[in-house]
Protein backbone atom coordinates (compact mmCIF):
# COMPACT_ATOMS: atom_id res chain seq x y z
CA UNK A 1 0.00 0.00 0.00
CA UNK A 2 1.67 3.43 -1.03
CA UNK A 3 1.03 6.23 1.75
CA UNK A 4 -0.29 9.46 0.78
CA UNK A 5 1.54 12.68 1.00
CA UNK A 6 -1.10 13.86 3.39
CA UNK A 7 -1.33 10.82 5.48
CA UNK A 8 3.01 10.71 5.78
CA UNK A 9 2.84 14.61 6.61
CA UNK A 10 0.17 13.94 9.50
CA UNK A 11 2.19 11.21 10.80
CA UNK A 12 5.43 13.25 10.89
CA UNK A 13 3.46 16.06 12.70
CA UNK A 14 1.70 13.38 15.44
CA UNK A 15 5.56 12.02 16.28
CA UNK A 16 6.67 15.26 16.67
CA UNK A 17 3.72 16.21 18.51
CA UNK A 18 4.03 13.17 21.06
CA UNK A 19 7.29 14.38 22.18
CA UNK A 20 6.60 17.85 22.78
CA UNK A 21 3.26 17.12 24.26
CA UNK A 22 3.78 14.02 26.52
CA UNK A 23 7.13 14.94 28.80
CA UNK A 24 5.54 18.31 29.21
CA UNK A 25 2.14 16.23 30.27
CA UNK A 26 3.67 14.58 33.31
CA UNK A 27 4.19 18.01 34.65
CA UNK A 28 0.81 18.97 33.61
CA UNK A 29 -0.65 15.60 36.09
CA UNK A 30 1.49 16.07 38.57
CA UNK A 31 1.07 19.60 38.86
CA UNK A 32 -2.52 19.62 38.60
CA UNK A 33 -1.99 21.87 35.81
CA UNK A 34 -5.37 20.27 33.14
CA UNK A 35 -7.56 23.14 33.89
CA UNK A 36 -4.67 25.55 33.20
CA UNK A 37 -3.89 24.19 29.78
CA UNK A 38 -7.27 24.33 29.05
CA UNK A 39 -7.24 28.01 29.46
CA UNK A 40 -4.12 28.80 27.59
CA UNK A 41 -5.83 26.45 24.75
CA UNK A 42 -9.08 28.51 25.02
CA UNK A 43 -6.78 32.02 24.70
CA UNK A 44 -5.09 30.66 21.92
CA UNK A 45 -8.20 30.96 19.73
CA UNK A 46 -7.48 34.83 19.60
CA UNK A 47 -4.89 34.63 18.90
CA UNK A 48 -5.46 32.50 15.68
CA UNK A 49 -8.39 34.69 15.04
CA UNK A 50 -6.15 38.49 14.86
CA UNK A 51 -3.20 36.63 13.17
CA UNK A 52 -5.50 35.28 10.32
CA UNK A 53 -6.96 38.62 10.03
CA UNK A 54 -3.53 40.48 9.61
CA UNK A 55 -2.23 37.64 7.46
CA UNK A 56 0.28 36.43 9.77
CA UNK A 57 1.36 32.57 10.87
CA UNK A 58 -1.74 31.08 13.31
CA UNK A 59 1.49 30.21 15.57
CA UNK A 60 2.78 33.32 16.02
CA UNK A 61 -0.55 35.08 17.17
CA UNK A 62 -1.34 31.96 19.69
CA UNK A 63 1.75 31.95 20.94
CA UNK A 64 1.73 35.36 21.97
CA UNK A 65 -2.14 35.70 23.63
CA UNK A 66 -1.58 32.15 25.21
CA UNK A 67 1.70 33.72 26.71
CA UNK A 68 -0.17 37.21 27.67
CA UNK A 69 -2.80 34.90 29.28
CA UNK A 70 -0.73 33.11 31.00
CA UNK A 71 1.17 36.18 32.45
CA UNK A 72 -2.25 37.43 33.21
CA UNK A 73 -3.48 34.28 35.23
CA UNK A 74 -0.64 34.25 37.49
CA UNK A 75 -0.96 37.90 38.33
CA UNK A 76 -4.69 37.88 39.03
CA UNK A 77 -3.92 34.77 41.18
CA UNK A 78 -2.07 36.80 43.27
CA UNK A 79 -5.00 39.71 44.16
CA UNK A 80 -8.11 37.63 44.18
CA UNK A 81 -9.72 34.78 46.81
CA UNK A 82 -11.12 32.73 44.27
CA UNK A 83 -10.59 29.57 43.99
CA UNK A 84 -7.72 28.66 41.17
CA UNK A 85 -10.35 26.82 39.00
CA UNK A 86 -12.92 29.28 39.60
CA UNK A 87 -10.48 31.73 38.38
CA UNK A 88 -9.34 29.46 34.96
CA UNK A 89 -12.80 28.96 34.13
CA UNK A 90 -13.35 32.79 34.28
CA UNK A 91 -10.92 33.76 32.29
CA UNK A 92 -10.74 30.93 29.82
CA UNK A 93 -14.34 31.03 28.72
CA UNK A 94 -14.11 34.68 28.55
CA UNK A 95 -11.07 34.44 26.42
CA UNK A 96 -12.70 31.61 24.06
CA UNK A 97 -15.69 33.75 23.54
CA UNK A 98 -13.80 37.10 22.64
CA UNK A 99 -11.93 34.93 20.30
CA UNK A 100 -15.20 33.65 18.82
CA UNK A 101 -16.78 37.23 18.61
CA UNK A 102 -13.44 38.36 17.00
CA UNK A 103 -13.71 35.54 14.82
CA UNK A 104 -17.45 35.95 13.27
CA UNK A 105 -16.24 39.62 13.05
CA UNK A 106 -12.99 38.80 10.77
CA UNK A 107 -15.05 35.97 8.82
CA UNK A 108 -18.12 38.76 8.10
CA UNK A 109 -15.43 40.89 6.53
CA UNK A 110 -13.73 38.60 4.44
CA UNK A 111 -16.93 36.99 2.99
CA UNK A 112 -18.17 40.57 2.12
CA UNK A 113 -15.14 41.62 1.08
CA UNK A 114 -13.61 38.97 -1.85
CA UNK A 115 -14.58 35.24 -0.16
CA UNK A 116 -10.95 34.62 -0.43
CA UNK A 117 -10.21 33.55 2.44
CA UNK A 118 -8.78 29.75 1.84
CA UNK A 119 -7.10 30.48 -1.04
CA UNK A 120 -4.24 32.22 0.37
CA UNK A 121 -3.97 29.82 3.40
CA UNK A 122 -4.73 32.38 5.96
CA UNK A 123 -8.34 31.59 6.54
CA UNK A 124 -9.50 29.04 8.85
CA UNK A 125 -13.06 27.45 9.34
CA UNK A 126 -14.56 27.90 13.17
CA UNK A 127 -14.58 23.46 12.72
CA UNK A 128 -10.87 23.47 11.98
CA UNK A 129 -9.99 26.43 14.80
CA UNK A 130 -11.92 24.25 17.41
CA UNK A 131 -10.68 20.59 16.44
CA UNK A 132 -8.02 21.21 14.35
CA UNK A 133 -6.74 20.15 10.75
CA UNK A 134 -3.97 17.62 11.46
CA UNK A 135 -4.39 16.68 7.36
CA UNK A 136 -3.10 20.59 6.10
CA UNK A 137 0.23 20.67 7.47
CA UNK A 138 2.61 22.24 5.76
CA UNK A 139 6.30 20.96 6.08
CA UNK A 140 7.39 24.36 7.21
CA UNK A 141 5.34 23.67 10.13
CA UNK A 142 6.07 20.43 11.00
CA UNK A 143 9.58 21.74 11.03
CA UNK A 144 8.40 24.67 13.63
CA UNK A 145 7.26 21.71 15.57
CA UNK A 146 10.18 19.53 15.43
CA UNK A 147 12.06 22.58 16.78
CA UNK A 148 9.73 23.46 19.87
CA UNK A 149 9.67 19.41 20.38
CA UNK A 150 13.47 19.90 20.48
CA UNK A 151 13.09 22.84 22.43
CA UNK A 152 10.81 21.32 25.39
CA UNK A 153 12.68 17.91 25.47
CA UNK A 154 15.91 19.92 26.04
CA UNK A 155 14.88 22.36 28.35
CA UNK A 156 12.38 19.32 30.39
CA UNK A 157 15.73 17.00 30.28
CA UNK A 158 18.31 19.60 32.16
CA UNK A 159 15.70 20.48 34.79
CA UNK A 160 14.06 16.86 35.38
CA UNK A 161 15.33 16.04 38.60
CA UNK A 162 14.82 19.50 40.35
CA UNK A 163 11.09 20.44 38.96
CA UNK A 164 10.12 17.12 40.09
CA UNK A 165 11.20 17.41 44.00
CA UNK A 166 9.81 21.31 43.39
CA UNK A 167 6.40 19.60 41.91
CA UNK A 168 6.63 17.06 45.11
CA UNK A 169 7.38 20.10 48.15
CA UNK A 170 8.16 23.29 46.57
CA UNK A 171 9.27 24.54 49.83
CA UNK A 172 11.81 21.42 50.72
CA UNK A 173 13.30 22.37 46.71
CA UNK A 174 13.61 26.15 47.72
CA UNK A 175 15.51 25.67 50.77
CA UNK A 176 17.24 23.14 48.85
CA UNK A 177 18.53 26.04 46.18
CA UNK A 178 16.33 25.39 43.51
CA UNK A 179 14.85 28.36 41.61
CA UNK A 180 11.36 27.11 41.76
CA UNK A 181 10.21 29.95 40.44
CA UNK A 182 12.14 29.83 37.08
CA UNK A 183 11.23 26.31 37.21
CA UNK A 184 7.27 27.18 37.62
CA UNK A 185 7.87 30.22 34.47
CA UNK A 186 9.50 27.54 32.03
CA UNK A 187 6.69 25.01 32.11
CA UNK A 188 4.05 27.87 31.57
CA UNK A 189 6.41 29.16 28.49
CA UNK A 190 6.31 25.56 26.84
CA UNK A 191 2.86 25.14 27.84
CA UNK A 192 1.94 28.29 25.84
CA UNK A 193 4.48 26.97 23.03
CA UNK A 194 3.37 23.51 22.93
CA UNK A 195 -0.66 24.95 22.67
CA UNK A 196 0.48 27.71 20.11
CA UNK A 197 2.30 25.09 17.79
CA UNK A 198 -0.13 22.04 18.10
CA UNK A 199 -3.39 24.20 18.32
CA UNK A 200 -3.47 24.84 14.51
CA UNK A 201 -3.54 20.74 14.24
CA UNK A 202 -5.22 19.82 16.75
CA UNK A 203 -7.80 22.34 17.81
CA UNK A 204 -8.34 24.42 20.43
CA UNK A 205 -10.50 21.93 22.49
CA UNK A 206 -8.47 18.80 22.12
CA UNK A 207 -5.34 20.20 22.59
CA UNK A 208 -5.18 19.37 26.42
CA UNK A 209 -6.28 15.66 25.64
CA UNK A 210 -2.83 15.17 24.77
CA UNK A 211 -1.14 16.72 27.59
CA UNK A 212 -3.54 14.56 30.01
CA UNK A 213 -4.48 11.58 28.40
CA UNK A 214 -1.12 9.84 27.64
CA UNK A 215 0.74 11.07 31.25
CA UNK A 216 -2.51 9.89 33.17
CA UNK A 217 -1.83 6.17 30.66
CA UNK A 218 1.43 5.85 31.49
CA UNK A 219 0.63 7.06 35.10
CA UNK A 220 -0.85 3.47 35.98
CA UNK A 221 1.75 1.41 34.95
CA UNK A 222 4.70 3.30 36.11
CA UNK A 223 6.51 3.03 38.99
CA UNK A 224 8.98 6.37 39.19
CA UNK A 225 9.14 9.48 37.08
CA UNK A 226 11.60 8.13 34.55
CA UNK A 227 9.02 5.11 33.61
CA UNK A 228 6.51 7.37 33.67
CA UNK A 229 7.88 9.83 31.29
CA UNK A 230 9.46 7.08 28.69
CA UNK A 231 5.77 5.32 28.86
CA UNK A 232 3.67 8.33 27.93
CA UNK A 233 6.25 9.17 25.06
CA UNK A 234 5.26 5.48 23.85
CA UNK A 235 1.97 5.56 25.03
CA UNK A 236 1.43 9.23 23.02
CA UNK A 237 3.16 8.06 19.80
CA UNK A 238 1.38 4.83 19.59
CA UNK A 239 -2.17 6.98 20.02
CA UNK A 240 -0.74 8.83 17.30
CA UNK A 241 0.00 6.70 14.91
CA UNK A 242 -3.33 4.80 15.97
CA UNK A 243 -5.46 7.49 15.39
CA UNK A 244 -3.90 8.26 12.28
CA UNK A 245 -4.69 4.78 11.01
CA UNK A 246 -7.85 4.87 12.47
CA UNK A 247 -8.88 8.34 10.63
CA UNK A 248 -7.57 7.19 7.33
CA UNK A 249 -10.10 3.91 7.48
CA UNK A 250 -13.22 5.26 9.20
CA UNK A 251 -12.59 8.37 6.83
CA UNK A 252 -12.91 10.33 9.90
CA UNK A 253 -10.64 13.61 11.16
CA UNK A 254 -7.15 13.24 12.50
CA UNK A 255 -7.50 15.00 15.77
CA UNK A 256 -10.29 13.54 17.28
CA UNK A 257 -9.67 10.08 15.62
CA UNK A 258 -5.94 10.28 17.77
CA UNK A 259 -7.53 11.29 21.06
CA UNK A 260 -10.14 8.59 20.49
CA UNK A 261 -7.17 5.91 19.93
CA UNK A 262 -5.48 7.19 23.08
CA UNK A 263 -8.72 6.71 25.25
CA UNK A 264 -8.68 3.55 24.18
CA UNK A 265 -5.16 3.20 25.29
CA UNK A 266 -5.57 4.28 28.40
CA UNK A 267 -8.99 2.13 28.89
CA UNK A 268 -6.72 -0.59 28.14
CA UNK A 269 -4.14 0.12 30.64
CA UNK A 270 -6.88 0.85 33.22
CA UNK A 271 -7.86 -2.06 33.33
CA UNK A 272 -5.39 -4.68 33.31
CA UNK A 273 -3.74 -2.51 36.13
CA UNK A 274 -7.11 -3.23 37.85
CA UNK A 275 -6.93 -6.80 37.02
CA UNK A 276 -3.59 -7.38 37.68
CA UNK A 277 -2.51 -8.00 41.55
CA UNK A 278 -1.88 -5.14 43.55
CA UNK A 279 2.14 -5.06 44.07
CA UNK B 1 39.80 43.54 76.18
CA UNK B 2 41.81 41.20 74.08
CA UNK B 3 40.24 38.01 75.18
CA UNK B 4 37.20 39.35 74.20
CA UNK B 5 38.07 40.35 70.84
CA UNK B 6 39.37 36.46 69.98
CA UNK B 7 35.85 35.77 71.03
CA UNK B 8 34.27 37.66 68.87
CA UNK B 9 36.68 36.49 65.91
CA UNK B 10 35.93 32.99 66.52
CA UNK B 11 32.50 33.67 66.68
CA UNK B 12 32.21 35.52 63.61
CA UNK B 13 34.42 32.71 61.75
CA UNK B 14 32.28 30.12 63.27
CA UNK B 15 28.74 31.50 62.34
CA UNK B 16 26.54 30.14 59.71
CA UNK B 17 23.40 32.34 59.54
CA UNK B 18 22.80 35.56 60.70
CA UNK B 19 19.44 37.25 60.58
CA UNK B 20 19.67 41.16 61.71
CA UNK B 21 15.84 43.33 62.49
CA UNK B 22 13.86 40.74 60.27
CA UNK B 23 10.26 41.90 60.34
CA UNK B 24 7.44 40.09 58.48
CA UNK B 25 3.84 42.02 57.81
CA UNK B 26 1.17 39.64 55.79
CA UNK B 27 -2.20 42.18 55.41
CA UNK B 28 -0.79 44.90 57.59
CA UNK B 29 -0.78 42.11 60.25
CA UNK B 30 2.68 41.90 62.45
CA UNK B 31 3.75 38.21 62.00
CA UNK B 32 7.34 38.61 63.03
CA UNK B 33 8.96 41.84 64.54
CA UNK B 34 12.14 42.81 64.31
CA UNK B 35 14.15 39.62 64.95
CA UNK B 36 17.89 39.19 65.46
CA UNK B 37 19.32 36.07 65.66
CA UNK B 38 22.32 34.02 64.49
CA UNK B 39 23.48 30.22 64.46
CA UNK B 40 26.89 29.13 64.85
CA UNK B 41 28.96 25.87 64.11
CA UNK B 42 27.83 22.71 66.64
CA UNK B 43 24.46 24.95 67.89
CA UNK B 44 21.45 23.30 68.26
CA UNK B 45 18.52 25.93 69.08
CA UNK B 46 15.12 24.62 69.72
CA UNK B 47 12.18 27.76 68.83
CA UNK B 48 9.68 27.28 71.13
CA UNK B 49 6.16 29.55 71.75
CA UNK B 50 2.63 29.72 71.19
CA UNK B 51 0.15 29.18 68.16
CA UNK B 52 0.75 31.82 65.75
CA UNK B 53 3.97 33.37 67.17
CA UNK B 54 5.26 32.83 63.85
CA UNK B 55 7.85 30.14 64.62
CA UNK B 56 7.02 28.49 61.13
CA UNK B 57 7.52 31.94 59.39
CA UNK B 58 11.11 32.53 61.16
CA UNK B 59 12.46 29.04 60.25
CA UNK B 60 11.10 29.45 56.67
CA UNK B 61 13.21 32.79 56.65
CA UNK B 62 16.19 30.71 57.98
CA UNK B 63 15.85 27.80 55.39
CA UNK B 64 15.42 30.19 52.68
CA UNK B 65 12.14 29.73 51.13
CA UNK B 66 10.79 32.70 52.70
CA UNK B 67 11.58 36.43 52.38
CA UNK B 68 11.45 39.15 55.06
CA UNK B 69 8.89 41.66 54.26
CA UNK B 70 12.58 43.91 55.54
CA UNK B 71 15.36 43.24 57.53
CA UNK B 72 18.62 41.32 56.13
CA UNK B 73 19.60 37.47 56.31
CA UNK B 74 23.52 36.88 56.14
CA UNK B 75 24.31 33.16 54.86
CA UNK B 76 27.56 31.73 55.14
CA UNK B 77 28.57 31.21 51.12
CA UNK B 78 28.29 27.71 49.91
CA UNK B 79 26.40 26.45 52.94
CA UNK B 80 24.69 23.31 52.70
CA UNK B 81 20.74 23.91 54.26
CA UNK B 82 18.91 20.45 55.26
CA UNK B 83 15.15 21.21 55.57
CA UNK B 84 12.25 19.39 56.93
CA UNK B 85 9.07 21.09 56.44
CA UNK B 86 6.09 21.34 59.00
CA UNK B 87 3.93 19.69 56.31
CA UNK B 88 5.30 17.02 53.53
CA UNK B 89 2.03 14.94 51.31
CA UNK B 90 3.79 13.04 48.71
CA UNK B 91 0.40 13.09 45.72
CA UNK B 92 0.23 9.38 44.32
CA UNK B 93 -0.33 11.11 40.99
CA UNK B 94 3.45 11.36 40.92
CA UNK B 95 4.76 8.36 40.99
CA UNK B 96 8.16 7.60 43.16
CA UNK B 97 9.52 5.44 45.16
CA UNK B 98 12.10 6.26 48.42
CA UNK B 99 15.10 5.90 46.54
CA UNK B 100 14.18 7.71 43.90
CA UNK B 101 12.98 10.51 46.11
CA UNK B 102 16.36 10.26 47.89
CA UNK B 103 18.53 10.64 44.87
CA UNK B 104 17.10 14.00 43.83
CA UNK B 105 18.99 16.86 43.66
CA UNK B 106 22.04 15.05 45.51
CA UNK B 107 25.10 17.57 46.35
CA UNK B 108 27.58 16.98 43.20
CA UNK B 109 30.61 15.63 45.77
CA UNK B 110 28.02 12.76 46.71
CA UNK B 111 27.22 11.65 42.87
CA UNK B 112 29.94 8.13 42.89
CA UNK B 113 31.38 7.59 39.69
CA UNK B 114 29.60 4.27 39.67
CA UNK B 115 25.67 3.67 40.47
CA UNK B 116 26.89 1.03 42.82
CA UNK B 117 28.49 3.53 44.91
CA UNK B 118 25.62 5.62 45.31
CA UNK B 119 24.01 3.44 46.20
CA UNK B 120 25.44 2.13 48.82
CA UNK B 121 25.74 5.52 49.90
CA UNK B 122 21.59 5.78 49.88
CA UNK B 123 21.73 2.42 52.00
CA UNK B 124 24.11 4.13 54.62
CA UNK B 125 22.24 6.79 54.79
CA UNK B 126 19.09 5.15 55.24
CA UNK B 127 20.13 3.03 57.95
CA UNK B 128 22.06 5.76 59.52
CA UNK B 129 18.58 6.83 60.62
CA UNK B 130 17.08 3.40 61.64
CA UNK B 131 15.31 2.74 58.67
CA UNK B 132 15.33 -0.70 56.66
CA UNK B 133 16.66 -0.61 53.39
CA UNK B 134 14.24 -2.53 51.70
CA UNK B 135 12.32 0.66 52.40
CA UNK B 136 14.09 2.30 49.48
CA UNK B 137 12.02 -0.15 47.14
CA UNK B 138 8.69 1.56 48.75
CA UNK B 139 6.93 4.10 46.88
CA UNK B 140 6.94 7.37 49.23
CA UNK B 141 3.30 7.52 49.14
CA UNK B 142 3.00 4.36 51.07
CA UNK B 143 5.68 5.27 53.94
CA UNK B 144 4.14 5.76 57.41
CA UNK B 145 3.98 8.90 59.34
CA UNK B 146 7.06 7.70 61.26
CA UNK B 147 8.86 6.75 58.65
CA UNK B 148 8.46 9.52 56.17
CA UNK B 149 9.67 11.67 59.04
CA UNK B 150 13.11 9.48 59.09
CA UNK B 151 13.14 9.33 54.91
CA UNK B 152 12.96 13.41 55.69
CA UNK B 153 16.00 13.10 57.75
CA UNK B 154 17.50 10.83 55.77
CA UNK B 155 17.26 13.45 52.53
CA UNK B 156 18.29 16.26 54.60
CA UNK B 157 21.44 14.44 55.81
CA UNK B 158 22.14 13.32 52.26
CA UNK B 159 23.07 16.99 51.33
CA UNK B 160 25.73 17.06 53.46
CA UNK B 161 24.35 19.62 55.53
CA UNK B 162 26.35 22.74 58.00
CA UNK B 163 22.48 23.27 58.86
CA UNK B 164 19.62 20.93 59.74
CA UNK B 165 16.36 23.16 59.87
CA UNK B 166 13.17 21.27 61.14
CA UNK B 167 9.63 22.51 62.11
CA UNK B 168 8.05 20.47 64.27
CA UNK B 169 9.80 17.05 62.76
CA UNK B 170 7.62 14.96 65.66
CA UNK B 171 4.19 16.46 65.36
CA UNK B 172 3.12 13.31 63.29
CA UNK B 173 4.99 10.71 65.52
CA UNK B 174 3.70 8.95 68.54
CA UNK B 175 5.54 8.81 71.87
CA UNK B 176 7.51 6.34 71.28
CA UNK B 177 8.68 7.86 67.92
CA UNK B 178 9.03 11.20 69.56
CA UNK B 179 11.68 9.99 72.29
CA UNK B 180 13.30 8.19 69.34
CA UNK B 181 13.13 10.90 66.71
CA UNK B 182 14.78 13.04 69.38
CA UNK B 183 17.50 10.47 70.64
CA UNK B 184 18.58 10.51 67.38
CA UNK B 185 18.85 14.32 66.83
CA UNK B 186 20.38 14.48 69.92
CA UNK B 187 23.09 12.17 68.59
CA UNK B 188 24.02 13.91 65.22
CA UNK B 189 24.40 16.75 67.73
CA UNK B 190 26.65 15.30 70.05
CA UNK B 191 28.61 13.76 67.03
CA UNK B 192 28.80 17.16 65.46
CA UNK B 193 27.60 16.55 62.81
CA UNK B 194 25.79 19.64 61.74
CA UNK B 195 24.29 22.51 63.62
CA UNK B 196 20.43 22.08 64.29
CA UNK B 197 17.84 24.62 64.37
CA UNK B 198 14.03 23.21 64.96
CA UNK B 199 11.03 24.40 65.99
CA UNK B 200 9.06 21.85 68.41
CA UNK B 201 5.76 22.12 70.60
CA UNK B 202 7.40 19.21 73.19
CA UNK B 203 8.13 21.62 75.44
CA UNK B 204 9.03 18.77 78.28
CA UNK B 205 11.38 17.28 76.58
CA UNK B 206 13.34 20.84 74.74
CA UNK B 207 13.16 22.31 78.54
CA UNK B 208 14.83 19.78 80.64
CA UNK B 209 17.90 19.83 77.90
CA UNK B 210 20.85 21.79 77.93
CA UNK B 211 20.43 23.32 74.43
CA UNK B 212 19.67 26.91 73.56
CA UNK B 213 16.06 27.58 73.56
CA UNK B 214 14.15 30.61 72.09
CA UNK B 215 11.01 31.90 73.21
CA UNK B 216 8.91 33.43 70.37
CA UNK B 217 6.21 35.65 70.39
CA UNK B 218 6.39 37.74 67.35
CA UNK B 219 9.68 39.26 69.05
CA UNK B 220 11.84 37.09 71.01
CA UNK B 221 10.96 37.37 74.51
CA UNK B 222 13.95 35.13 75.94
CA UNK B 223 16.61 32.59 74.71
CA UNK B 224 18.82 30.40 77.01
CA UNK B 225 19.67 27.04 78.38
CA UNK B 226 16.46 25.18 78.11
CA UNK B 227 16.39 24.67 82.10
CA UNK B 228 17.02 27.89 83.04
CA UNK B 229 14.75 29.86 80.84
CA UNK B 230 11.69 28.08 82.01
CA UNK B 231 12.22 30.14 85.12
CA UNK B 232 12.50 33.46 83.21
CA UNK B 233 9.15 36.13 83.87
CA UNK B 234 9.00 35.85 79.77
CA UNK B 235 8.46 32.31 79.64
CA UNK B 236 5.86 32.28 82.51
CA UNK B 237 4.06 34.96 80.85
CA UNK B 238 3.99 33.88 77.37
CA UNK B 239 3.15 29.93 78.79
CA UNK B 240 1.86 30.21 82.01
CA UNK B 241 2.71 29.87 85.40
CA UNK B 242 0.92 26.19 85.83
CA UNK B 243 2.55 24.84 82.32
CA UNK B 244 5.69 26.46 83.02
CA UNK B 245 5.22 24.74 86.81
CA UNK B 246 4.62 21.17 84.82
CA UNK B 247 7.67 21.72 82.36
CA UNK B 248 10.07 22.74 85.22
CA UNK B 249 11.70 19.63 86.72
CA UNK B 250 13.94 20.74 89.62
CA UNK B 251 12.32 20.13 92.71
CA UNK B 252 13.97 23.30 94.06
CA UNK B 253 12.11 25.52 91.44
CA UNK B 254 8.64 25.32 93.25
CA UNK B 255 10.33 27.39 96.17
CA UNK B 256 10.99 30.59 93.67
CA UNK B 257 9.35 33.23 93.66
CA UNK B 258 9.15 35.98 90.36
CA UNK B 259 8.05 39.54 90.88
Amino acid sequence: MIIEPIVLSGLTAVIFISLMTAPLGCFVVWKRMAYFGDAISHSALLGVAIASSLHLPAQIGALLTSLGFAFLLVHTRKITFLANDTLLGILAHGSLSIGLIYYSFVEHQSHGDHNHQNHDGHGHELTELLFGSLDQVSWLEIGAIALGALLSLTLIICMWKKAILASINEELAKAEGIQTQLIEWLLIFLMALTVALCVHFVGVLLVTALLIIPPASARLVAKNPDQMLGASIVISLLSGVMGVGLSEIIHAPMAPSIVFSSLLVFFGLLLISKLRPQT
Amino acid sequence: MIDYAVLRLVQLVSELLRIENVHVTDHNDTILDHVSLSVHEHEFITIVGPNGAGKSTLIKILANVLTPTSGKVWRKPSINIGYIPQRFHCDPLLPIDTRYFLSLNLPKTQKGNKNKSEDQSLVQAVEQVGLDKHLLNKPLSALSGGEMQRVLLCRALLQKPDLLIMDEPTQSLDVRGQLEFYQLIESLHLQKTCSIVMVSHDLHIVMASTNKVICLYKHICCSGEGNLIVKEQAFIDIFGPELADKIAIYPHQHNHHHH
